[in-house]
């Protein structure tokens, strides 16, 4: 049940995309400006939906706003010596898809402090790093490995090209009609015609 | 999840774009210079996020001796990130130019003015802004001062700030860069060790609205602006430092204001010997006001909001009934034998201005 009462003790009821319901705290809810702007005010009959993100990332982000709800001025460790015992758990306890899922549905809640808690997480990645190795991060092709591609390309492009000449050359000197498909058959018969009618005309 | 060990990937491109300008906003801006490198997209995002900054290119050899610093940012007039010309020039391979033009260079300054064009040209793109302000070398060669004037031509119609500063003075380069520019100055600020003695400027093509002439040598005064100068321009706030203007030149120039001269000007201010007010007023109505009526005039000037306090002074009206202010009050801070001249026209020609009362100073 929901209810647009501000008592921290209030508990909303979170739908997630499986269909799922879970509750959470108006405190750790308010957090989300996506919430206070759509829902704060008008209140919310039933479970409010957020069924573009499924139970796991939700419950996860919402973990961290029930975390931080008690923190005011909080705004996450700055370096990696800051990280508490819970940030840490927090963030090990995500693979890289969770990860992203995360940011997104935070991005969507609008749920300032942990986007940027996040986002400041992925630029700790890169951070002091230089151009190939930011490439590498972020799992881009290298110039050379994209030259490389291409020159793979290339060749594969023209092997292509080569075997259907061959093909065409082979079609031509043999010509077995029995042997061509149908379409192909049609379209030789065409241009044999074609091709006599303008020896026809030119005559 | 390991946040921070070697040879980690992340396809943060991936990411929705308030994110990424989020984890931008974590990066110094050389960071995201190398961030730009990376692809197209990257350069795209950065060209999307809000910059609140200005952008200054810095030909000044002798603002920082050990290194050349090349581009500066400033945010409220405040430097938040110098780009050094060697940082720039070891990304160079990136900008992907042709380099025919700085190859077949001989001087080697000329390759650093270049360079440092070129990156100004990139990063101004990349950050989606203008060229705000331009520091030049006073000694800038012929060639230096007309291929800047004209790359601005090329690249913009205005410049916030322009100032020539050194210890010596090519006038010569100095004249030929305002022959060449197309664009107008907002302000313009001189700060020459070794007086410009040639013929006026071409100020009057630059649409001024702020003037700035100082000297760093005070035992040196300016020589090179002369009363005509002043009169003949159109500005709206000139601060001078030590001149040898007389009581009659400032004479002169009162009542040119008075018949209406210059209508646009807000502020003038010089450093001078003490000045005999009899003789300054000499053919001027004027009204005297009390040493005690203390009145603050607060004008803009080099994007600073500056006050200037009137302890009596001298109330004077333009033909058209425009009000102003003359005083010589404040001694000069580097030389206390020279105090400061000033002339304010109070806008909408009444006091108070700005929700100062008069009386309550």
């Amino acid at each position: 049940m929901t209810s647009p009462a501000s008592s921290s003790e209030v508990k909303y009821l979170i739908e997630s995309s499986e269909g799922n319901t879970f509750d959470v705290s108006g405190a750790a809810l308010r957090q989300s400006n996506t919430f206070n702007a759509m829902f704060l005010n008008i209140g919310a009959d039933g479970p409010i939906p957020f069924t573009d993100y499924n139970e796991a990332t939700l419950k996860k982000v919402f973990e961290y706003c029930e975390h931080s709800v008690n923190e005011e001025n909080y705004s996450g460790p700055k370096h990696q010596d800051d990280l508490s015992k819970w940030d840490l758990n927090f963030f090990n306890e995500m693979d890289q898809k969770m990860f992203i899922d995360v940011i997104n549905a935070s991005n969507f809640l609008d749920i300032e402090r942990l986007t940027s808690y996040c986002c400041e997480r992925i630029a700790r990645m890169l951070r002091g790093k230089n151009t190939q190795e930011m490439i590498k991060v972020i799992t881009l092709p290298t110039a050379e490995e994209l030259e490389a591609k291409q020159k793979v390309e290339e060749k594969k492009a023209a092997a292509a090209k080569k075997v259907a000449e061959k093909a065409a050359e082979t079609a031509e000197k043999t010509e077995t009609l029995e042997e061509l498909p149908v379409q192909q058959l049609v379209q030789t018969t065409r241009n044999k015609l074609t091709r006599k009618y303008l020896s026809f005309s030119n005559e | 999840m390991d946040f921070n060990p070697e040879g980690k990937t992340f396809p943060i491109l991936k990411l929705p774009f308030l994110p990424l300008s989020n984890v931008l906003h974590n990066f110094d801006y050389l960071e995201m210079l190398d961030f730009s490198f990376v692809s197209k997209k990257c350069q795209f995002v950065i060209q999307l996020i809000k910059s609140d900054f200005e952008i200054c290119l810095n030909f000044q050899r002798n603002r920082s001796p050990k290194k050349l610093i090349a581009i500066i940012f400033y945010r409220r007039k405040k430097c938040i990130f110098e780009f050094l010309i060697d940082e720039l020039n070891s990304r160079k391979k990136y900008l992907k130019r042709n380099d025919e033009s700085t190859q077949s260079m001989d001087d080697k300054h000329m390759i650093w003015v270049d360079s440092a064009k070129e990156w100004t040209d990139y990063i101004c793109g990349l950050f989606q802004k203008e060229l705000n302000y331009i520091y030049l070398h006073s000694d800038g060669s012929i060639q230096e001062m007309s291929d800047i004037s004209e790359w601005i031509n090329n690249r913009q119609n205005a410049l916030d700030y322009c100032e020539f500063s050194g210890e010596e003075t090519n006038s010569v380069s100095i004249e030929l860069f305002f022959q060449k520019a197309q664009f107008s100055i907002h302000n313009l600020s001189f700060a020459l060790e070794q007086p410009y003695l040639r013929k006026p400027l071409p100020f009057e093509a630059l649409d001024l609205t702020e003037l700035s002439f100082s000297s760093k040598t005070w035992k040196k005064p300016i020589t090179w602006i002369t009363v005509n100068d002043i009169i003949n321009l159109n500005y709206r706030r000139i601060v001078m430092g030590v001149c040898q203007f007389s009581e009659n030149d400032i004479n002169r120039i009162i009542k040119r204001w008075l018949d209406g001269n210059n209508p646009q000007m807000e502020f003038f201010t010089v450093a001078l010997k003490p000045l005999n007010f009899h003789l300054v007023l000499d053919g001027i109505e004027f009204e005297r006001r009390d040493r005690m009526d203390k009145i603050m005039f607060v004008y803009d000037f080099m994007g600073r909001e500056e006050c200037h306090i009137f302890e009596g002074g001298y109330d004077i009206r333009g033909k058209d009934g425009t009000l102003a202010t003359i005083q010589q009050i404040r001694s000069f801070h580097s030389d206390t034998s020279k105090f400061w001249f000033a002339m304010a026209v109070w806008p909408y020609n009444k006091f108070p201005y700005k929700g100062e009362e008069r009386s309550n100073l």
